[in-house]
């Protein structure tokens, strides 16, 4: 039987921050994954993916736009997906090698199988070939990610009808897609697809998507999709999925109506990975969502087992995922991980871009018994007119003492230019904070600036009515 | 292929189970998908992108236009029928429809295209029929099996690299077609030739009734796709369904 200090169950985001926080501590660590290389869903069928083909997307539509605008009446169709996946593959790739490398500096033993637990310091890993080995270890953390849901009522066949996991297996744009699901999924590929130029309805049983999200960001979503030629259909209930034997799949609504498609995209959410690990070995429960649940260091209920990323639930990102499996592996070191941050930023890659991380405006007048609210328009600012995307917009949302508690923000770089509103939260700036001090000019940054003088402006007005009363 | 035209002849497009049966018709014929796909594909016919799969085809022409495609098609095409080799024909269709078919299930397990994948397996041996008619046409004296084999050893491969070309076949199919024997030579579609390669030899052994976890251990293309004992067991496990669909489609 091999020994380790620490063994690490699944190579995503959260394993492989934990893995190599151990690693640079000293210690002997044996990461375990089930796929061929490290990197998890995120790499090969989620997070990486989904974000190139956008990227692919919105290259091509600018050309496309280019092109017509120098009077090329027919530009060249946009590309079918297998090209585009292509180009992903490459991406793809790229990150293999990044990841690979990393895990042999760290001298992380990277070894390839399914593993279960024997015992609570014990597991088995299946390989490939069927043989089986014996590891124990100090320390676990299980980090086996999350596979997507798969309602009784949608036969998903990864053919006709795709989950989230499946759906870049696409050989070619199809005319029309269903997408089933409000969440970031559901609309990160909605929106992409109908980029692509193809017909795609959303239905979903919320009023909205993303409903989670301010409602300038909803309607700005919204705004887009319809521009691109999407359909949302809300509080809708699916009956049943069904294909038609030929080529069409026939999506039944509980009001009698049947919306048609070529394909269909089964986005509704995403659940724990757990399968063939036997946890209950190790003396773990999940929890009635099908979660493991950790204390606030990732700890499991068996204490020297951790937990990180999706197989402990939301956020569900990436970055959290990464960050969860970094304090799991400080706290079984003895290592001080840092001040937990209380922000953490989310980015949905949908077109337009949509990021957020604070309050949001119900949030921050049920806390602090008011609101203010600065808002700035991408058209507002010179880099908008460079860049052509006039359509963004940011929200700054302040408590009544000028304290920004949240931005939130939607249009081309929202991921990027969100982290300078977390900053702020970090150190509880305030608005003025923003006006004060200068940004460059012509950027998206800017937007800070005319939101927080929309802050300032309003705050300013209150504070004389006050002192005129 | 008169059985077949015939069967495409009497179909009724305003009927939705013969709608169904000719769509099933089209996705299990090889000498019916490989003209459909030549046809849609050819400079009269060819839409904005490439046509590269079978459902692809019925969902952008339509099937009134696809029953006039393969009625045009099953009509003219002479190509793979042999008489002289109807047996060895066969047993290299049964190949065939075999491959299509677990290629479709092993695709679906490694979430690869399930329709490329099945194209790929229904012509990976699209070779095999061209080279028995060739045989066939050029001695009126039926040769020893030995001697078929041997000639279908030589040139099935290059018979379907050129019909792939000359009929401008999905590049994932003419890949598959050369190199279903050497997947990791391909230079492109390297998972989907790997993935048929995994089914012809799914099918072999169901073929020859040897369908189980010994007669697939250790198959190169099992370990690149990263097929588990328990994924191929379960595989194994579908090997009824497939044997149904295989009788259904031969009937």
């Amino acid at each position: 039987m091999k020994r380790y200090d620490l063994i690490v169950i699944g190579g995503g985001p959260a394993g492989q921050k934990a893995a190599v926080q151990a690693a640079k501590a000293g210690r002997r660590v044996a990461l375990i994954e089930q796929l061929k290389e490290v990197g998890g869903a995120c790499v090969h069928q989620g997070t990486i993916p989904s974000k190139a083909l956008r990227e692919r997307a919105l290259e091509r539509r600018r050309v496309a736009e280019r092109l017509q605008a120098l009077g090329i009446d027919n530009p060249a169709p946009i590309g079918d997906v297998g090209s585009l996946i292509g180009e992903m593959t490459e991406v793809i790739r790229n990150h293999d090698v990044y990841m690979a490398a990393q895990m042999k500096r760290n001298a992380i033993e990277v070894v390839h199988g399914r593993a279960s637990f024997l015992s609570s310091t014990a597991l088995r890993v299946r390989s490939i070939d069927g043989r089986e080995a014996e590891y124990c270890a100090e320390h676990f953390v299980i980090a086996t990610g999350s596979k997507p849901r798969h309602p009784p009522n949608v036969p998903i066949d990864h053919e006709s009808i795709y989950d989230s996991d499946s759906i870049l297996s696409l050989a070619y744009l199809p005319a029309s897609l269903v997408v089933l699901g409000g969440g970031v999924i559901a609309s990160e590929y909605a929106s992409i697809f109908a980029v692509l130029g193809v017909d795609v309805t959303m239905i979903d049983r919320a009023a909205t998507p993303l409903g989670f999200l301010e409602p300038e960001m909803v309607q700005g979503f919204l705004t887009a999709f319809a521009r691109h030629g999407g359909r949302f259909i809300g509080e809708a209930v699916v009956e049943r999925v069904e294909f038609d034997g030929v080529s069409r799949v026939l999506t039944h609504l509980g009001d009698g109506r049947v919306v048609d498609s070529e394909k269909l995209l089964c986005a509704l959410g995403r659940i724990s990975q757990l399968d063939g690990l036997h946890v209950e070995r190790a003396g773990i429960t999940v929890n009635e969502r099908q979660l493991v649940e950790v204390n606030a260091f990732g700890q499991t209920s068996v204490p020297h087992i951790y937990a990180a990323g999706d197989v402990i639930g939301p956020p569900s990102l990436a970055s959290a995922a990464m960050e969860q499996g970094r304090r799991a592996a400080c706290h079984l070191l003895g290592i001080d991980p840092g001040h937990r941050g209380e922000w953490i930023p989310s980015g949905i890659y949908s077109v337009p871009e949509i990021a957020s991380v604070g309050l949001t405006t119900a949030q921050t007048r049920e806390r602090f018994g008011g609101v203010v609210v600065g808002i700035a328009k991408f058209n507002e600012i010179a880099r908008g007119h460079i860049a052509r995307c006039p359509d963004g917009v940011l929200k700054m949302v302040a408590s009544p003492d000028g304290v920004v508690r949240g931005i939130h923000i939607i249009g081309d770089n929202a991921t990027d230019l969100v982290h300078i509103g977390q900053m702020g939260l970090i150190h509880a700036v305030s608005a003025e904070t923003y006006v004060e001090n200068v940004f460059n000019f012509p950027t998206f940054a800017e937007c800070y600036r005319v939101a927080a003088l929309h802050v300032t402006g309003q705050l300013s007005v209150a504070r004389s009515r006050r002192a005129s009363l | 292929m008169p059985g077949v035209a015939a069967e495409v002849i009497a179909s009724s497009i305003d009927d939705q189970a013969d709608a169904i049966r000719l769509a099933q018709l089209i996705q299990t014929d090889q000498g019916l998908a490989s003209h459909v796909l030549r046809i849609v594909n050819s400079p009269a016919l060819r839409a904005a992108m490439e046509i590269v799969a079978l459902r692809q085809a019925i969902a952008r022409l339509g099937m009134n236009r696809i029953r006039e495609i393969a009625i045009a098609a099953s009509l003219s095409n002479a190509l793979f029928a042999s008489a002289t080799y109807a047996d060895e024909a066969n047993r290299a269709w049964q190949l065939a429809l075999g491959a299509s078919l677990w290629s479709k299930e092993i695709a679906r397990v490694c979430r690869k295209n399930t329709e490329i994948a099945y194209l790929c397996g229904l012509l990976h041996n699209v070779g095999a029929p061209v080279v028995l008619n060739a045989i066939g046409a050029a001695s009126p004296v039926r040769l020893s099996p030995r001697d078929v084999a041997g000639l279908l050893a030589e040139f099935e491969v290059r018979a379907g690299a050129l019909l792939a070309e000359e009929w401008r076949l999905p590049s994932a199919v003419a890949a598959t077609i050369r190199y279903v024997d050497d997947f990791r030579g391909a230079s492109e579609h390297v998972d989907v030739v790997a993935v048929v390669r995994c089914a012809v030899r799914f099918a072999r052994s169901m073929l020859d009734g040897e369908l189980n976890a010994n007669a697939l251990s250790g198959f190169d293309a099992i370990d690149h796709l990263n097929l588990y004992p328990e994924d191929v067991a379960a595989l194994i496990g579908a090997g009824e369904s497939i044997r149904t669909a295989m009788q259904a489609m031969s009937a």
